[in-house]
């Protein structure tokens, strides 16, 4: 399997009153096709202005993007909408991102009508084929949207994104809106379409069990940076740095047999205006020297396949 | 006495063209000091139960039909108006689960702490603002920020100040209706670290509204699963953990990802959950049920204790078909 995505020193800086917000900070990974690269972080973390910029719904600050090989940073115009057909996105709130005034056969066509594909009545027969797809029963064909519950409307969210047979989407929370039951539907359903036509995916979450099962490999951002990434399993068993240790501990487990953990995170995220040269995570680290506080870490590979951003990582994980 | 009995509660909903049941004949009990997780999907009937209890429902178009609510042997459904304004806030209190909308945003927090011992304690503007200070405190967050505005809180700090605002009556009961489900899971582990300390400090007892059960195993003695308007299943932490007995109890420790264990599949609950306006007869759970057979379809299921302190609803649970 090769390459689907690369992303390089990737930038987004937003200006605000208080000086440039740095959202996504030099971020560089690759994603070979039917994988999952997961995007973990809390609110305010970058996760979701990454996987818009991936998608060039928002345009890059700095660095470079690749699809295939290509270099689609600059692309514009006629190439770039052929392109954007393959890349999509299923967005966190199936309640705010449909038109409510669309019916779900209108919702489903609406790509297809936008880039002017097919006519009317083969749109109608491939807004069926995805609705078999995606597990939606063809009696809502002319509902709208506030008739269905948030299960269905998130599949309409998924048929909408498939249907102009995209190689690669970017999910954004698509689960955290729904029900635990309705969520393992919804997750079950990525899975399926994933195996079948062979998808790749960036998922961005802030629930770690889900991006556990979900992932090929993790990427843990904290205020615009990478902190640390690796396979998705090894991320659970082996977390390196402190801040991803933070927060494993802090998931509330549904068992009543693991001894408690005790709260390891105090205080808040940074503010990521204009961020000094020092480690982002260096006020609530335990293990913050003068070091952290005068230089920022380099993302660097210390294990095999296993990146983390933090200067003590050999000291605090005792590693040669 | 326990400190709060709910028998037979039944609540609903009434539309020019329909009549939602939210709640149907439901029992629930708390004892002094304890903590009860009440679980269930959206539209269970979780937060119209904490409703009812503060009397808060708003009627019309809802209806408490019928049942009781016994909060230290007293009545709640009796009692009159001005009583229950002495109780809501003062021995009864809630913590809701969007701490951007629970507050004022043009009263400053300490002012809004203030407000409610002045409310329920006869002490001067000074003395009450001196404990909403000491209340600023006691939640972690410095007392000169009580002349900030909500605004200018974050979103775990907003919630801390609505907790103060709880317990500044040291209330013998408090209701959290999904109090961390807007916070990130640092901060909601803070927050939950918090709620439980001070629950111990002001000996409160506790009604726990989640869908969570990492949150359930954190912080509950008792935990009651409710679906479609009724519980299906209550017992201790341990029965629930351990021992769960109703297919939905299990369907939903089921349906969530493991941090530690590989699933290849998750099992969902199928399907959906009944409109609460055209409840089956019946089970309830039979449409989303593998174990439904055709008395399931016929039978009211009744709510039956299997072994001390552990019930379930569900015949063939308890026959130990399952």
């Amino acid at each position: 399997m090769g390459e689907l995505i690369r992303v390089e020193n990737l930038k987004k800086y937003f200006p605000t009153p208080g000086g440039m917000l740095h959202a996504v900070d030099d971020v560089s990974f690759s994603i070979n096709e039917g994988e999952t690269l997961g995007v973990v972080g809390e609110s305010g973390c970058g996760k979701s202005t990454l996987g818009r910029v991936v998608l060039k719904l928002i345009e890059p600050t700095d660095g470079r993007i690749y699809y295939r090989g290509q270099d689609i940073t600059d692309l514009k115009g006629k190439s770039f909408a052929e392109l954007r057909k393959k890349m999509q996105i299923v967005f966190q709130d199936p309640y705010s991102s449909l038109n409510p005034r669309l019916c779900v056969s209108e919702l489903i066509a609406d790509p297809l009508k936008a880039n002017r594909m097919l006519d009317r009545r083969s749109r109608q027969e491939k807004v069926y084929e995805l609705m078999d797809m995606v597990g939606l029963s063809r009696r809502f064909a002319f509902s709208y949207p506030h008739e269905l519950d948030g299960g269905r409307r998130q599949r309409i969210g998924i048929a909408r994104a498939l249907v102009l047979d995209p190689d690669f989407i970017v999910c954004d929370e698509p689960v955290s809106a729904l029900d635990v039951s309705i969520q393992a539907q919804i997750l079950n359903l990525l899975q399926d379409l994933q195996q079948q036509r062979n998808l790749t995916y960036i998922f961005v979450t802030h629930d770690l069990s889900v991006v556990r099962h979900i992932s090929t490999n993790i990427m843990v951002m904290y205020v615009g940076v990478v902190v640390e990434k690796c396979e998705a399993k090894e991320l659970f068993k082996m977390p390196l740095h402190p801040y991803t240790k933070g927060l494993l501990s802090a998931i509330p487990i549904p068992s009543i047999d693991v001894p408690r953990n005790k709260v390891e995170l105090k205080g808040e995220l940074t503010s990521p205006v204009e961020p000094k040269n020092e480690c982002r995570f260096v006020a609530r680290c335990k293990y913050a020297s003068d070091l952290c506080r005068s230089q920022a870490p380099k993302f660097e590979e210390v294990l095999p396949n296993h990146f983390v951003s933090c200067h003590h990582v050999k000291e605090i994980n005792h590693l040669a | 006495m326990s400190l709060l009995e709910i028998k037979h509660l039944s609540v609903q909903f009434e539309t020019r063209d329909s009549v939602i049941k939210a709640v149907n004949d439901l029992d629930l009990t708390i004892e002094a000091g304890q903590t009860l997780g009440l679980v269930g999907e959206t539209g269970a009937g979780k937060t119209t139960t904490a409703l009812s209890i503060l009397r808060l429902i708003q009627e019309p178009p809802g209806r408490i039909k019928g049942g009781e609510i016994l909060f230290e042997g007293k009545d709640l459904l009796k009692v009159s108006n001005e009583e229950m304004r002495a109780i809501r806030g003062n021995e009864i209190s809630m913590i809701f689960q969007d701490p951007m909308t629970a507050l004022n945003p043009i009263i400053r927090v300490g002012e809004q702490i203030a407000e409610v011992i002045r409310l329920h304690e006869n002490c001067s503007k000074g003395e009450a603002m001196e404990k909403a200070l000491y209340m600023l405190e006691t939640v972690g967050i410095r007392p000169e920020r009580s002349m900030d505005y909500p605004h200018q809180f974050s979103g775990g700090m907003k919630q801390r100040v609505v907790i103060a605002i709880a317990l500044a009556c040291s209330p013998k009961l408090l209701i959290a209706d999904e109090p961390t489900t807007a916070l990130d899971v640092t901060i909601q582990a803070q927050v939950l670290e918090m709620m439980n300390k001070l629950k111990q400090q002001f000996n409160t007892a506790m009604l726990m509204i989640t869908h969570d059960l990492g949150i359930v195993a954190e912080t509950c003695d008792h935990v009651a699963i409710m679906y479609a308007g009724e519980l299906v299943e209550y017992g201790t932490i341990e029965r629930i953990f351990h021992n769960p007995r109703h297919p939905y109890t299990n369907g939903l420790f089921g349906a969530i990802p493991s941090l530690d264990k590989d699933v290849d599949r998750l099992r969902p609950i199928p399907g959906l959950m009944p409109d609460p306006a055209a409840l089956p007869k019946g089970c309830k759970f039979q449409e989303r049920c593998e174990y439904a057979c055709d008395k399931c379809r016929e039978n009211a299921q009744m709510f039956t204790e299997i072994e001390p302190g552990h019930f379930v609803r569900c015949e063939r649970a308890v026959r130990g078909e399952i």
